[in-house]
């Protein structure tokens, strides 16, 4: 008993030093190269790295930027899925909507999101309003694709028993549609919460005005500010890294790469 | 009562509800030209409203220019040969780096699928590194690289590395146990267990994970023109931004959207026509 927990034990240090040998390795050949004064405009030293992470937390610039971010992705989050959703169970509801706005719908989503931007920019100006439509668009339609084919998958004897037992719509949507729905639509919104984050950073950098993580690494990367650079770049892929996390806890994701939604920032 | 079925085409029966009375063959006809027409009604009826905003002068015409001037500047900017020139330097770009990020990847995928000891090393780090949003490094870039065209092409390989690996891991994940097996006792050579086992499982793997990245990497790739480029369709927009030409970038969307749209099917179309052989599963 005592002998195999001490195995195990030191199996997951080794695991754990396998893990970090890569990174650890990666990080000595910067900061080798940090060494040279020719190249250390770029290969910034680690430690004006640390020093910039301390600065802007202490100045409150990052957590202010890193809080107006998630705030912007959240909003777009729920008015994005909330739109997605429900247009996505009409759409697979009613054939003659679904045929008079599907066309259209698909043929908008070839734009990449992010392409939107200087259209947006021009309309909407560099504000809140349009990075929001701009994440709003990210999350819109994976939602409403992934709910659109949850209703088209509806086993149809499930709606022959809803018919013979005579429910009417509402109580067909309540009682059988909606169940067979949730886990179409909780694919979706995995994705939805993915590219709202990268849909926010890239709207946020390439609309500057207001404050958030993309407008705080913009700024940087325009002064030369390599060392503040990175301190964004890492706090927005641990930001990543700990909502794939989340969505992975909360068991929204069903396949890790797969794109069952087809669909993309 | 008739209870409702929960798909339904009321609106054909009721496009059809004037023929009532009249032989079921006008009736069918009528019902078939409205299934036909539908799709077009929000199309035109958008059209015909942007054109009345536009006649009404109810906004400024730097912010919604005439439909009619969209055209227009397309056939201009075709003719000039400029969103020709635009569009070749984006695609090469794209080409060039898809190239590259794909080549890498679909080794470094392979080769974790098949070396557990590369996996051990490689697969945490690698998890982690590709959360990271290739936006996100385009700063970085442009400080490391300057804003030539190395920035371009590595962010677009890099967008389209992480995808292709993980879809080439996610492929060698797929070989049967039972193949493995009869490799290990017919002790198979290095070079035929690649090319008859792991080669046939990765393929169709990666042609998915070669559709997506595409789609991401012109994303990627048109952002990157927007903040710092000197050709490009990203630079064409981000210029009629600038200038408040926004026929000029109403013709860049629509164009990128284009785009999109072919690299997605001409994907799809290889992976119908190339991947028949596949057998339902591995």
């Amino acid at each position: 008993m005592v002998t195999q927990r001490t195995v195990t034990g030191r199996a997951r240090w080794e695991r754990l030093g396998r893990a970090v040998a890569v990174p650890f390795v990666l990080l000595a050949v910067w900061q080798l190269l940090s060494r040279d004064p020719e190249r250390s405009y770029i290969f910034v030293p680690l430690e004006s790295v640390a020093r910039s992470f301390v600065d802007t937390v202490l100045s409150g610039e990052l957590p202010r930027s890193l809080a107006a971010s998630l705030r912007k992705a959240l909003l777009a989050l729920v008015l994005g899925s909330t739109a997605g959703l429900s247009l996505g169970s009409l759409l697979a509801s009613a054939a003659w909507v679904d045929r008079a706005v599907s066309p259209f719908l698909h043929a908008f989503r070839q734009v990449p999101v992010l392409g939107l931007a200087p259209l947006m920019g021009l309309w909407l100006g560099t504000g809140e309003l349009a990075k929001v439509s701009l994440v709003f668009l990210a999350v819109f339609y994976p939602v409403l694709l992934n709910t659109y084919a949850g209703v088209k998958n509806i086993d149809v004897r499930l709606l022959e028993v809803a018919r013979v037992h005579g429910l009417d719509r509402w109580q067909t949507f309540r009682k059988v549609t909606l169940p067979a729905v949730i886990p179409f639509f909780l694919t979706g919104l995995s994705h939805a919460i993915a590219f709202a984050w990268i849909a926010t950073v890239g709207s946020e950098m390439l609309l500057t005005a207001g404050i958030g993580m993309g407008s705080m690494m913009q700024h940087a990367q325009v002064g030369g500010r390599m060392d503040v650079v990175l301190v964004c770049v890492l706090s927005i892929g641990l930001t990543s890294l700990a909502i794939d996390r989340l969505v992975r806890g909360l068991g929204l994701r069903t396949t890790r790469w797969q794109d069952t939604a087809e669909a993309r920032p | 009562m008739d209870t409702l079925p929960i798909v339904g085409d009321g609106f054909a029966l009721r496009l059809a509800q004037p023929a009532r009375g009249r032989t079921p063959a006008i009736r069918a006809a009528l019902r078939r030209a409205g299934q036909w027409a539908l799709p077009w009604l929000l199309p035109v009826a958008l059209l015909a409203s942007w054109q009345a905003v536009v006649w009404g002068e109810l906004v400024s015409p730097q912010l919604l220019v005439p439909p009619g001037q969209v055209l227009v500047t397309f056939v201009e900017l075709v003719r000039s040969g400029e969103l020709l020139e635009h569009l070749r330097e984006s695609l090469g770009r794209l080409a060039f780096g898809f190239g590259c990020g794909a080549t890498a990847g679909v080794l470094l995928g392979t080769a974790m699928g098949t070396s557990p000891r590369l996996e051990a090393y490689a697969q945490p780090f690698f998890h982690a590194a590709r959360q990271l949003p290739t936006v996100a490094l385009i700063p970085v870039f442009i400080l490391a690289f300057g804003v030539e065209e190395t920035f371009k092409v590595l962010l677009v390989a890099k967008a389209c590395f992480f995808a292709v690996a993980l879809s080439a891991l996610d492929g060698t994940r797929n070989i049967g146990r039972k193949f493995l097996e009869v490799a290990a006792i017919y002790q198979l050579p290095r070079a035929v267990f690649l090319r008859r086992l792991v080669l046939p499982a990765v393929v169709p793997s990666v042609v998915a994970g070669v559709r997506i990245s595409l789609g991401r990497a012109w994303m990627v790739l048109v952002a990157a023109e927007l903040m710092a480029a000197d050709r490009g369709l990203g630079q064409m927009m981000e210029m009629g931004r600038q200038m408040f030409r926004m026929d000029v970038v109403l013709v860049g969307v629509i164009v990128t959207g284009t785009v999109g749209l072919f690299l997605d099917r001409s994907v799809r179309w290889i992976e119908r026509r190339a991947l028949r052989w596949r057998p339902a599963s591995w």
